[in-house]
């Protein structure tokens, strides 16, 4: 189910009204609070289920394992027990997700070494990779003793399942989420204008931008040996609008739907392509995935704490290896990352031995500025190349014609690209401006609530009249 | 009521009210156009054409008689599983998107249309086809068809379809790449319900959710009912769509563009390579022989810079021409090894040659110079490709006037180079073409051979088949229009059926102008389309092809 079918748009009314008036009416605050849950519980799984049913019984599973795993960690007396406890819950997370998502990239290479031909006909549960993450950091949280398990397997159960963020997050905490569901939650509380912003600001980047400016991308993708230098540009930078909006767009929609249930969500995304450098990009994209990278598996493995600065680059690069690893099971994600990994490890050695000696005047300051952004978005882009070719042979191919001079068939620049693109770039540098931080800081909306008003209605207007015939599934469902 | 919930209320009257206001702009400016009942009409069309494929799929299926798969490879497992039994001769046919497109007409009545149903209906000896055809397959992806067909099927004899087109690229989609180590039940009589059961134990058997496709359809319905702007948004896209590019080449080019025109800001038909400027910055009014238009090289280093055409096929081949040209230079080097007016000739037996005797220009500088040259070889000529060539040296040069001249018993004929005073333009496309490198061809035609091996070696009881498929062949504009190679490649691939004892069918040529289409969509919309045909050709192939095989 996408949120931007009709289909969610009924299914999400429904939860909406019973949500908040027909289990709203329960006097009694615990059984309020009892009733909501199971029946977000209840949302969830439907919601999971209209897209596969089978596969609701994994997810299941992993609740069962992480619900008991977490409440064995916590009440385990030696170190040992605790470990043994933790190690299960990782196995059988992991254990899944190496399965559902890996087994055939690891045949395949196999294959590929031996010439065999091994194959697993295996369907990729979509979302895994994002609950997988969820259920595996409230182990982990328990086991560091920086919370205590739920003591309720709804409760429980409904923070892994929780629908807004369930099939592509933001990938939300238990130590954040949890809390937010002891709570009774009260319909005046609801912030209206937060959550329309979100959802609506979300839905134009899906359905206006990302959908429509996919037409400029996915052709030169498919068939990359016929496209001439131009083009191949217009396609990368298609691509990079795309899965910006694509994927952003649906964060800021998972907000917006969880607001309105009276939930917080962590923003996903702030800005990214404004950033001049690849360490503040990766602080600006797909941020709870990053956070969790950091904080489950970076710092782990020593993080900058290390006797030598060499342990610290090995741990910034396996990270960011298995970060690209975890977006797909194939070697050009492994690719991205390592490349992302050496442009960090680039940017902290620069860092050190350059940046700080550099006196620029204002001027000299600006275009130092605007040379880096330049450099930095390049780089974005040449490594989204990577991201969505299907094989390194097509991505040699773009980057070939990327770089050296390649007939073009066509020499016109798409109006429809430079629309699309113009949105993105007016939204993403000049938005800020007029955005205040709300809700302890975690959100954004505009400071004038009158030009608010307007642009629902304009977002309203392109949604109708833009938004692409067909209802693309967001990107990121297939990691 | 809370101040910020008083707030959202104001909030949402504003957007009702602009949402209200700019649809309430939008249609009217929209149904004020005269056009706007074409582009409506032109939008139901689509709408209609889209929701009778997905329609067409499940009738299909609800048959058991899926045997070819509209939607670019998606379901390709579940065609697989769809596989009919037949008590006939079993051909099964592998191609790309030309055999099952049928150009101009609606997919439901053209799927009777298709050259598969057609070769059933008009053949005497009792075969049933097997259309496995997908859009755009690659020499990889046919060979897994071909192998995942025969497996299930067990054909008598196998027809694979094959272009330059799509021998090129090597790629492998995902949604055949997941069928490769799959094994599919092989059809006996004794599985007469083929599959069916297998393939609908989808998520409706274990859940009832097709409650969740009768909500989204009455939605989509009531929204599309009600909200006027929502089911005229096609029509209204691309009408703005138009509108907008119309406004803006007349903001660029100063004057009122119609829509026939399109300009390039591009030389008909020549092109350059490996210099300093490309074909925008290289086409120049600077100075000119003639008229008020030349080519230009700039070699800042010395490389092997060229303006070139493509192939020219002579109506009448003949043994002698008149070649001439003109060039001005500024500080060629004179260590530039050539620069000249070199023509590439194609003999009727296929071999070539270069011929730049007598058409080089002096070095260092000079104003517009020119060379000319009689050249009679010892075999008759079928085509010519020019080149202007300015290789190893450095400097500036330019060049106008490049004719070549054929001539039949002693009398000059017109010059056949179009655009040799290099005044006009390139205007919009009127078809895609398909012009590769030698290296291009030569790929093609290895994957040509991979497919003629692998059906060669497929143990079928007869014969097995390959198609070179038909497309727009036409003297100015083709599919390919490099002719020369392009029938050397026919010619080769013939040759190599032979020794492999494989029956080779060439359909080429066999249309014209008439059965192909208009593209109705995409990046490519009004453009005609080249490889794919009507309804009419279809028939004319399916003959074709039974006449050949003896069917």
């Amino acid at each position: 189910m996408i949120f931007s079918t009709s289909l969610f748009l009924v299914f999400f009314t429904i939860v909406f009204l019973v949500y908040w008036f027909v289990l709203g009416s329960i006097k009694n605050e615990d059984k309020r609070l009892k009733a909501r849950i199971i029946f977000l519980l209840l949302a969830s799984y439907y919601f999971y289920m209209s897209w596969n049913p089978v596969f609701i019984l994994l997810i299941l599973f992993s609740t069962v394992v992480d619900y008991i795993a977490g409440k064995k960690i916590h009440n385990s007396v030696s170190q040992k027990q605790k470990r043994f406890y933790l190690v299960i819950s990782l196995i059988t997370n992991l254990g899944f997700l190496a399965y559902f998502k890996y087994v055939n990239f690891f045949l395949g290479t196999v294959n590929d070494i031996t010439g065999s031909n091994f194959f697993v006909d295996v369907i990729l549960p979509v979302g895994i990779s994002f609950y997988t993450f969820q259920s595996m950091c409230y182990t982990i949280d328990i086991y560091y003793g920086k919370m205590k398990p739920s003591k309720d397997f709804f409760e429980f159960s409904l923070y892994v399942t929780f629908f807004p963020q369930l099939v592509a997050g933001p990938i939300v905490r238990a130590i954040d989420f949890i809390p937010q569901l002891k709570v009774n939650q009260y319909f005046k509380d609801i912030n209206f204008q937060l959550a329309a912003n979100y959802f609506l600001l979300g839905l134009v980047k899906k359905v206006v931008i990302a959908d429509n400016i996919a037409q400029f991308s996915d052709p030169l993708f498919a068939n990359p040996d016929q496209f001439g230098t131009l083009s191949s540009w217009i396609g990368v930078t298609a691509y990079s609008v795309q899965i910006y909006c694509d994927f952003s767009g649906y964060s800021d929609m998972a907000i917006g739907v969880a607001a309105l249930l009276g939930f917080r969500l962590m923003e996903n995304f702030n800005m990214p392509y404004n950033a001049t450098d690849i360490t503040v990009f990766w602080r600006k994209w797909h941020i709870s995935l990053s956070s969790w990278l950091r904080d489950y598996l970076f710092i782990p493995l020593g993080g900058s704490r290390v006797s030598k600065k060499i342990f610290y680059y090995r741990n910034l690069m396996l990270t960011m290896l298995l970060g690209g690893l975890w977006h797909g099971a194939s070697w050009n994600f492994v690719v991205w990352g390592g490349l992302h990994g050496s442009a960090l490890i680039v940017h902290k050695l620069y860092k050190t031995k350059y940046s700080d000696n550099f006196k620029f005047s204002k001027i000299g300051q600006s275009a130092y500025t605007v040379g880096a952004w330049v450099v930095t978005m390049i780089f974005v882009m040449v490594t989204w190349v990577f991201f969505r070719a299907q094989t390194f042979g097509d991505a040699a191919q773009v980057l070939q014609n990327m770089f050296t001079f390649q007939e073009s068939v066509d020499y016109r620049i798409p109006i429809a690209f430079v629309a699309l693109l113009a949105i993105t770039v007016v939204g993403h540098f000049f938005g800020t401006k007029y955005y205040q931080e709300v809700e302890e800081k975690q959100h954004h909306m505009f400071k004038n609530p009158y030009l608010q008003g307007a642009l629902f209605g304009l977002a309203i207007f392109m949604v109708i009249l833009f938004g692409s015939d067909d209802n693309q599934a967001f990107i990121y469902f297939q990691f | 009521m809370k101040k910020e919930h008083r707030l959202f209320i104001i909030q949402l009257v504003i957007a009702v009210a602009l949402f209200l206001g700019l649809s309430f702009m939008v249609k009217k400016a929209f149904m004020s156009d005269p056009k706007a009942q074409s582009y409506l009409e032109f939008n139901e069309g689509v709408k209609k054409m889209a929701s009778s494929t997905y329609a067409l799929v499940d009738s299909l299926i609800a048959t058991n008689d899926l045997t070819f798969d509209p939607t670019s490879g998606k379901d390709i497992d579940k065609v697989l599983n769809n596989l009919k039994y037949t008590d006939n001769k079993k051909l099964l046919i592998v191609g790309s998107s030309q055999m099952r497109v049928v150009q101009g007409e609606e997919i439901q009545d053209a799927y009777q249309s298709l050259v598969s149903r057609k070769i059933e209906r008009y053949n005497s000896k009792g075969y049933s086809t097997y259309n496995l055809s997908l859009g755009g397959m690659t020499t990889k992806e046919k060979l897994i068809m071909t192998t995942k067909g025969t497996e299930i099927i067990n054909p008598e004899r196998v027809l694979v379809s094959v272009t330059p087109w799509d021998c090129l690229s090597d790629k492998l989609r995902p949604s055949i790449k997941a069928i490769q180590g799959k094994t599919y039940a092989s059809l006996e009589k004794t599985d007469e319900v083929v599959t069916k059961e297998a393939t609908n134990t989808g998520s409706d058997e274990v859940f009832p959710l097709n409650i969740n496709s009768q909500i989204t359809e009455t939605v989509d319905k009531i929204v599309e009912d009600n909200i006027d702007i929502y089911s005229k948004r096609a029509a209204i896209k691309t009408w703005l769509s138009d509108k907008t590019t119309k406004v803006l080449k007349g903001i660029k080019d100063g004057t009122e563009a119609t829509e026939e025109v399109f300009k390039t800001n591009l030389p008909l038909y020549w092109f350059t390579v490996n210099q300093d400027l490309d074909n925008l910055s290289g086409w120049v009014s600077e100075t000119a022989q003639s008229g008020k238009k030349s080519i230009k090289i700039v070699n800042k280093d010395p490389q092997n810079a060229k303006w070139l055409g493509n192939d020219i096929i002579l109506d009448t081949p003949t043994d002698t021409f008149e070649f001439e040209g003109w060039s001005k230079a500024e500080n060629v080097s004179s260590s530039t090894k050539l620069y000249c007016i070199d023509f590439q000739v194609i003999f009727e037996d296929g071999t070539s040659k270069w011929h730049y005797k007598g058409l080089t220009f002096n070095k260092g500088t000079h104003d517009w110079e020119k060379v000319t040259t009689r050249v009679r070889f010892d075999k008759k000529v079928k085509s010519i490709k020019p080149h202007v060539l300015f290789y190893g040296g450095t400097g500036t040069v330019w060049f106008d006037q490049i004719i070549a001249k054929p001539l039949y018993d002693g009398v000059l004929g017109d010059n056949v180079l179009p655009n040799s005073d290099f005044e006009e333009e390139l205007k919009e496309r009127q078809n895609v073409t398909y012009t590769y490198t030698t290296a291009e061809w030569k790929r093609i035609e290895q994957n040509m051979f991979a497919v003629v091996d692998h059906i060669a070696g497929l143990a079928t009881k007869e014969q097995n088949v390959l198609l070179f498929t038909p497309f727009w062949h036409h003297n100015e504009k083709t599919a390919y229009p490099q002719k020369a190679q392009y029938n050397n490649l026919v010619e080769t691939v013939k040759k190599y059926c032979e020794q492999k004892n494989v029956a080779f069918v060439d359909a080429s040529y066999i249309l014209t102008k008439d059965n192909f289409g208009i593209y109705t969509k995409g990046s490519v919309r009004d453009k005609i389309d080249v490889l794919h045909f009507n309804a009419d050709a279809h028939e004319k192939l399916a003959k074709y092809i039974i006449k050949e095989l003896n069917l």
